[in-house]
C-alpha cells in the first residue's frame, strides 16, 4: 500500500502549518479529565505500605489491627493474593507486586489497604506491623560486582553475582585501531538517578463489573503490553480486561511500565469487589516512580593526528536498582550511541546491568541516550583539546553522512548532522566567541546526538493500527493505536488525515479509545508516534480517499484518477466546475441501496530489523540527529553555573507542525538544562530524601532559558510527509554541551552531571591544587 | 481528622487557642502547616484558621517605619513599592519563598512563627531590628524578633498569644539585603548603618544552614567599625559566618563544607550590597539577585 503514497503532494495544505494543539483549550481551562478526576460508585482508596529498609527479610506481617479499623475494606500482603513474578530479563521475572519474604529497596511494596477514604487508608497503614530482619545492602554498582557483595536475586536460577545482563559488542580490529591512533583519551563519567517528575503523579483505578469484566484506567504508554502483563501476573483472562486511558498529565517515560501499584489496585478491587483507586501524592511520586538509570562509563577514544576517529572502547555499568523494569534495557540505546555517533571504524563495548538496593528504572525521555551522549561528547572535547583542534570542527570531520552503515549496521538514510552542527556554529557566534571569554568565566560548548527516528524494533512488531470512519455529516473519526500523553500526537495525526484526505481539519476527530476499540500498537516510546501511528493514519486516510474518489467518479461522470480533493471539495482536475462535496459523497455511500459506511483500516510496521544476538541490526527506519551549543557563566566562588543561552538545531525530517515540534524540542531542552545542572534523586542510605520539586532540583522558569531553535528538514522518504521522530532529541545533548561550555569557561572538565555548585566548586579546587 | 475553628477576630482566635492549648495549631496561609500535617510531622487535633481575621494583612509606612500585618501575604510584601524601595531585604526574603502561587498564600507572620530552619523572612527582620507585636489575653506586648524566634520550630509565644504585626524601622543611613543560595540551602542577611564612612551598627543573620534563623555575633563584630569592605574584613566575616553555619544533616544540599563556604561567600556579597544601600550607591528599588551579585560585579 505504501507505494500509492509516493510522489503525490499533500492535499489540503494543513501539513507544515502552526496549528495549536487541539486539546489545549480543554487542558488550559481545566476541562480535561485526568485519572483522579472522576468518581465511580463505591470507589475505595488504596494505599501501599512500603519497606523502610533497603534490603531485609520479611519475618512476619500482622495486619489484624489494620483490618479491624472501621472503614477498612481489605488489607493485602504478598501471601494473601495470587501473583506471579514479572519483569524483563534472561533469568525470568524478578519482581512481584507485593513482596512475600524479602524487600530490596526503600519503597518496596509490602502490604496494601483499601478503605473508604484516604485518612482511614493512611491510618490503616500505620497499624500494619511488619517485622524485618535487615540484610546488608549495596548502593554502588561497582561494589555490587565484588564477590562478597550482598546478593539481591540469588533466588533466580543461573544468575551470577548481581549481573542481571551482560551485553558485549565488537566491531573492527580494536588492537590495530589503537596502534594506529596518534592520540588516545581515557576518562570515567557518571550520571545520576533522575525521574520524569510529571505534573500528574501516577494514578490507577480498577473496577470489575458484575460479570467479572475488568476495566483499568491508567495513564500508560503501552495499553496492550500493560494488559498482557497484568493478566499474566494476576492470572486473569486478558480477553476480559479493558484498558482506558484518561487524559495524561505528563509522563516523560515515567509511566511507560506497568508498576506494582497497578497490579495492587486490581488485587484490591478483586478482593473487595469494589472499584479501587491508588493515587500517588508528590512525595510518593518521588519515592516510588520509576527512574532514569544512573550509568558509569569508562571510555577511551582514539584519533589520528589529522582528527579522524579510530576507535571507541567502552566499559559501561548500569546501576539498575532492585528490579528489571524498562530501564534495565536502556543499555541497548547507550550502545547505539557509543558505536554510532560519528564515524567510528572500531568499537568495543563491555557492559553490565547490575542490581543495587535502590529505586529501579524506566525509559525516561532519551532512554539512556543523554547519559551515553554525555560520555561520548565530553570525550570528543577532550580529544579536541589533545589534538589542538576546534571541537566543532572535529565533529564535522567525523560526522555521520547519508548512506552510512554504522558498526551495529544501522542504516542511515537522511542525516542532517552536518547542517545541524553548522547551524548552531553560526547562530551562537562560535568562531568569534568560543574560547575567548575565560576572563569573564564564560564559555561555549557543543554536543550532538543520534537517536532512533523511525520507530525502534524492540518487540517482534513495531507496528501500529489505524481505523478511519466517515459518517453522514462527513465527520472523519480516526481511531488510532497511538496514545496521546500531551506530546500533541493527536493534533498531528488529525493533520495527517486531513491532508491526506483533502478535508478541512475541523472535520477530523481523533478518538482516544480504550482497548475495546483501539487497534493494536506497541505503545509510546522511542519518539515513534508521529512516524509509526502517523504512517498508519496516512495509509488509512489514503484508502478512504480512494473510496471517496471511486464513489464520486460515478456521480461526476469521470474516472477516479481524473479527480482531486481540496478543502473537502472533490472536483475534476481539468474541469473544476464539475465538483461535489466529500460529505455528500460519504452520505450517498451510506444511503444508497446496498450502501455502507466508509470505514478503512491500516497497519504500519516499519521496514526494520530486530538486533541479533551480536547486536547487529537496523532497528529504526530513520535516525534523528541534532546539535546544541550552550553558553554558561560560572561563579568560581560558589561553583554556581548560570546557563545564558542554548542554541538548538534538530533534523526533524519535516516539520508537520512547526509549532508543536518546536514545543517538543523546547520542552525536551528545558528538561536537558535541568538534568545538566540541578535534577537528581538524592538517596541517603538508599532512601529517597529529595521528595519535593525543590529538593529534587526541579527548575523554576528563572533557572532556564528559552532555546533558540532551528528546524532542519531533510525530508525522510519513509516518514509521513517526510517527518521523523523528534520528541526526545532535545534532551539528549544538553548536559554534554553544558559540560563542554563549563570546560571552555573555567578550564576544568566536568565528568558527571548534574553539575551542581559543590561539584563544580570541587573541580575548580582540584584544578587549583594541581596548579599549586 | 482535625477539627477546624474559624474565629473572626484576634480575641476569639486567642481564646480558642488558649482553651485548646497544645491540641491546636494556628493556620495563616497554610503553606507550611498543611504540608507538615500531610507529611505526618504534626498531627494537631484542632486547626485554628486565621483567614477570617480582618485588618491584619496591610503594609503601612509612617515616618520611616513600616508596620506589616502578620497576615500580609508574601506576594503583597514583595509587590509593595515602598517596601522594595526602603526595605529591599524584606522584599528579597519574600521573593525567596516558593513561587508566585505559594507567595500569594503564605503570610509574613506564618513564615516567622513557623521558626523553620529555612524561614527566609526572619533574617531580614533580624538585621532591621524589627519588633513584633503580640496580642494575648492580657493585651498587647512588643518583642524583638530575636526574642520571638528562639529555637527550631519554637517561638516565645505563650498559649493563646498571636503575632499580629511586625514593626520595621528603615532609617535612611541603614542598608540591608537578604541573599539566598537555593542549591546549597543557605540564606544570609546583612544590615549596616554607615555614618561618616564607617559602620556604626552591623547585623548579620543566617537561615537554612542553621537550626533556626539567628544572628551571628562574631560576624557582626567583624563588620563593626569597618571603614570599607576590605579583604581583611571579608575574611573575618566569612570565617565567622562559616563557623556559625551548623546545618542539620541533609544531603540534598550537598556537602556541609561547601554550604559553610557558600555562607561565607554570600556574607561578603551581602555586606557589599548593604554598604552600597546604606551609602545610597545601590539603585533604589532594584532587588539583589539570588546568589548575590557575582564576584566580578561586586569588586
Amino acid at each position: 500500500m505504501t507505494d500509492t503514497l509516493e510522489g503525490r503532494p499533500p492535499g489540503g495544505g494543513v501539513i507544515g502549518t502552526r496549528v495549536p494543539k487541539l486539546d489545549a483549550p480543554d487542558t488550559a481551562t481545566g476541562r480535561a479529565r485526568y485519572g483522579a478526576d472522576f468518581h465511580l460508585p463505591g470507589l475505595l482508596v488504596g494505599r501501599i505500605l512500603r519497606s523502610p529498609h533497603a534490603h531485609a527479610r520479611i519475618v512476619s506481617i500482622d495486619t489484624s489491627r489494620a483490618a479491624a479499623l472501621p472503614g477498612v475494606k481489605a488489607v493485602l500482603t504478598g501471601r494473601d493474593a495470587p501473583q506471579e513474578p514479572y519483569g524483563f530479563g534472561p533469568y525470568g521475572g524478578d519482581n512481584l507486586p507485593l513482596k512475600i519474604d524479602r524487600v530490596r529497596w526503600v519503597g518496596d511494596e509490602v502490604a496494601a489497604v483499601a478503605a473508604v477514604d484516604d485518612d482511614v487508608a493512611r491510618a490503616a497503614l500505620d497499624l500494619i506491623e511488619v517485622t524485618y530482619d535487615p540484610l546488608p545492602a549495596v548502593f554502588d554498582p561497582y561494589e555490587a560486582l565484588e564477590p562478597d557483595a550482598p546478593q539481591l536475586h540469588d533466588q533466580l536460577p543461573g544468575i551470577e553475582g548481581n549481573v542481571s545482563m551482560r551485553w558485549d559488542f565488537d566491531e573492527g580490529d580494536l588492537d590495530a585501531a589503537v596502534a594506529a591512533s596518534d592520540v588516545v583519551v581515557d576518562n570515567h563519567y557518571a550520571t545520576p538517578q533522575a525521574v520524569g517528575a510529571p505534573m500528574e503523579p501516577h494514578v490507577t483505578t480498577a473496577a470489575f463489573d458484575a460479570n467479572g469484566h475488568l476495566t483499568v484506567w491508567s495513564p500508560v504508554h503501552m495499553p496492550y503490553m500493560f494488559r498482557k502483563q497484568l493478566a499474566d501476573a494476576l492470572g486473569l483472562d486478558w480477553r476480559r480486561i479493558t484498558l482506558e486511558r484518561p487524559t495524561v498529565g505528563g509522563s516523560f517515560g515515567s509511566k511507560i511500565d506497568i508498576d506494582p501499584h497497578d497490579f495492587i489496585t486490581v488485587m484490591l478491587a478483586r478482593v473487595t469487589r469494589r472499584p479501587v483507586r491508588i493515587a500517588f501524592d508528590r512525595e510518593e511520586e518521588f519515592v516510588a516512580a520509576r527512574t532514569r538509570q544512573p550509568f558509569r562509563f569508562h571510555l577511551r577514544t582514539g584519533a589520528t593526528a589529522d582528527g579522524r576517529l579510530t576507535f571507541r572502547d567502552a566499559d559501561i555499568v548500569s546501576d539498575n536498582g532492585a528490579y528489571n523494569a524498562w530501564g534495565s534495557h536502556a543499555m541497548l540505546v547507550v550502545m547505539n550511541t557509543v558505536t554510532s555517533l560519528y564515524r567510528v571504524p572500531a568499537v568495543r563495548v563491555r557492559s553490565r546491568v547490575v542490581y543495587t538496593n535502590k529505586p529501579y528504572g524506566s525509559s525516561i525521555r532519551g532512554f539512556g541516550n543523554p547519559q551515553a551522549t554525555f560520555a561520548v561528547e565530553s570525550q570528543m572535547d577532550e580529544l579536541a583539546l589533545e589534538l589542538g583542534t576546534d571541537p566543532l570542527a572535529l565533529r564535522l570531520r567525523n560526522a555521520n553522512e547519508p548512506g552510512d552503515i554504522t558498526p551495529q549496521r544501522m542504516r542511515i538514510t537522511t542525516c542532517g548532522l552536518r547542517e545541524c552542527l553548522e547551524t548552531v556554529r553560526a547562530r551562537s557566534g562560535w568562531r568569534e566567541r568560543r574560547g575567548r571569554q575565560r576572563d569573564r568565566n564564560r564559555g561555549l560548548g557543543v554536543a550532538a546526538y543520534i537517536h532512533v527516528g523511525g520507530g525502534a524494533r524492540i518487540y517482534r512488531s513495531d507496528g501500529c493500527g489505524a481505523i478511519l470512519k466517515m459518517d453522514d455529516a462527513g465527520q472523519v473519526s480516526l481511531i488510532t493505536g497511538g496514545s496521546e500523553l500531551g506530546q500533541g500526537s493527536e493534533t498531528v495525526l488529525a493533520m495527517i488525515v486531513a491532508d491526506e484526505l483533502g478535508v478541512p481539519l475541523e472535520a477530523v476527530r481523533v478518538v482516544n479509545a480504550d482497548t475495546d476499540v483501539k487497534p493494536w500498537d506497541v505503545g509510546v516510546h522511542a519518539s515513534r508516534t508521529t512516524f509509526v501511528a502517523g504512517n498508519a493514519a496516512r495509509l488509512a486516510a489514503a484508502d478512504a480517499r480512494r473510496r471517496l474518489l471511486d464513489a464520486a467518479a460515478e456521480k461526476l461522470g469521470a474516472r477516479p484518477e481524473e479527480l482531486t480533493i481540496a478543502d473537502g471539495i472533490i472536483s475534476v482536475r481539468e474541469d473544476p466546475d464539475r465538483s461535489v462535496d466529500y460529505a455528500r459523497v460519504a452520505r450517498g455511500e451510506l444511503l444508497r441501496e446496498g450502501g455502507g459506511t466508509i470505514t478503512t483500516e491500516a497497519f504500519y510496521d516499519p521496514p526494520t530489523e530486530m538486533q541479533d544476538k551480536d547486536f547487529y541490526g537496523n532497528i529504526s527506519a530513520s535516525y534523528g540527529f541534532g546539535a546544541q551549543v550552550a553558553e554558561v557563566e560560572v561563579d568560581p566562588d560558589t561553583g554556581a553555573v548560570r546557563l545564558l543561552d542554548l542554541w538548538v538545531a534538530q533534523d526533524v525530517g519535516r516539520a508537520l507542525n512547526p509549532l508543536l515540534v518546536e514545543g517538543q524540542i523546547e520542552g525536551a531542552a528545558v528538561m536537558g538544562m535541568a538534568l545538566a545542572l540541578s535534577e537528581e534523586l538524592t538517596l541517603d542510605d538508599g532512601a529517597v530524601v529529595s521528595q519535593s520539586l525543590r529538593t529534587y532540583g526541579f527548575p523554576k522558569m528563572t533557572d532556564v532559558v528559552r532555546p533558540d531553535i532551528t528546524l532542519v528538514e531533510t525530508g525522510d522518504a519513509e516518514g509521513p510527509f517526510g517527518a521523523k521522530g523528534a520528541g526526545e532529541g532535545g534532551i539528549i545533548p544538553t548536559a554534554a554541551a553544558v559540560a563542554n561550555a563549563i570546560a571552555d569557561a573555567v578550564g576544568v572538565r566536568p565528568t558527571e552531571f548534574p553539575m551542581r555548585p559543590w561539584k563544580v566548586h570541587g573541580w575548580l579546587g582540584d584544578a587549583d591544587d594541581a596548579d599549586g | 481528622m482535625a477539627e477546624v475553628h474559624q474565629p473572626t477576630d484576634v480575641g476569639e482566635a486567642g481564646s480558642i487557642l488558649a482553651e485548646l492549648g497544645d491540641e491546636a495549631v494556628a493556620v495563616a496561609g497554610g503553606t507550611d502547616v498543611l504540608l507538615e500535617r500531610r507529611l505526618g510531622r504534626i498531627d494537631p487535633g484542632h486547626l485554628v484558621d486565621l483567614s477570617g481575621l480582618t485588618g491584619l494583612d496591610r503594609v503601612e509606612r509612617h515616618d520611616g517605619t513600616f508596620r506589616v500585618g502578620a497576615l500580609a501575604r508574601l506576594g503583597t510584601v514583595l509587590g509593595d513599592v515602598p517596601v522594595r524601595d526602603e526595605l529591599p531585604a524584606l522584599a528579597e526574603a519574600a521573593a525567596g519563598v516558593g513561587t508566585p502561587l505559594v507567595r500569594n498564600m503564605a503570610t509574613l507572620g506564618g513564615n516567622v512563627c513557623q521558626a523553620a530552619p529555612h524561614g527566609e523572612v526572619t533574617p531580614a527582620l533580624l538585621v532591621h531590628d524589627a519588633v513584633a507585636t503580640v496580642a494575648g489575653p492580657d493585651g498587647e506586648r512588643q518583642v524583638a524578633t530575636a526574642d520571638l524566634v528562639i529555637g527550631p520550630r519554637e517561638t516565645s509565644l505563650a498559649t493563646g498569644e498571636l503575632l499580629t504585626a511586625i514593626t520595621v524601622p528603615a532609617p535612611a543611613d541603614h542598608g540591608a539585603t537578604y541573599i539566598p543560595f537555593d542549591p546549597a540551602g543557605v540564606g544570609v542577611a546583612v544590615g549596616l548603618r554607615v555614618a561618616d564612612g564607617a559602620v556604626t551598627e552591623a547585623r548579620v543573620a543566617l537561615c537554612w544552614c542553621v537550626p533556626f534563623p539567628q544572628r551571628v555575633a562574631d560576624a557582626e563584630a567583624a563588620l563593626l567599625g569597618a571603614e570599607a569592605i576590605t579583604g581583611e574584613v571579608l575574611a573575618q566575616l566569612a570565617g565567622a559566618v562559616a563557623a556559625a553555619c551548623d546545618p542539620p544533616h541533609d544531603p540534598v544540599y550537598g556537602p556541609v563544607d561547601h554550604r559553610r563556604h557558600v555562607a561565607g561567600v554570600l556574607s561578603g556579597r551581602a555586606a557589599r550590597v548593604a554598604w552600597q544601600r546604606a551609602a545610597g550607591s545601590w539603585p533604589v528599588g532594584e532587588l539583589c539577585p539570588p546568589g548575590g551579585p557575582g564576584s566580578e560585579e561586586a569588586t
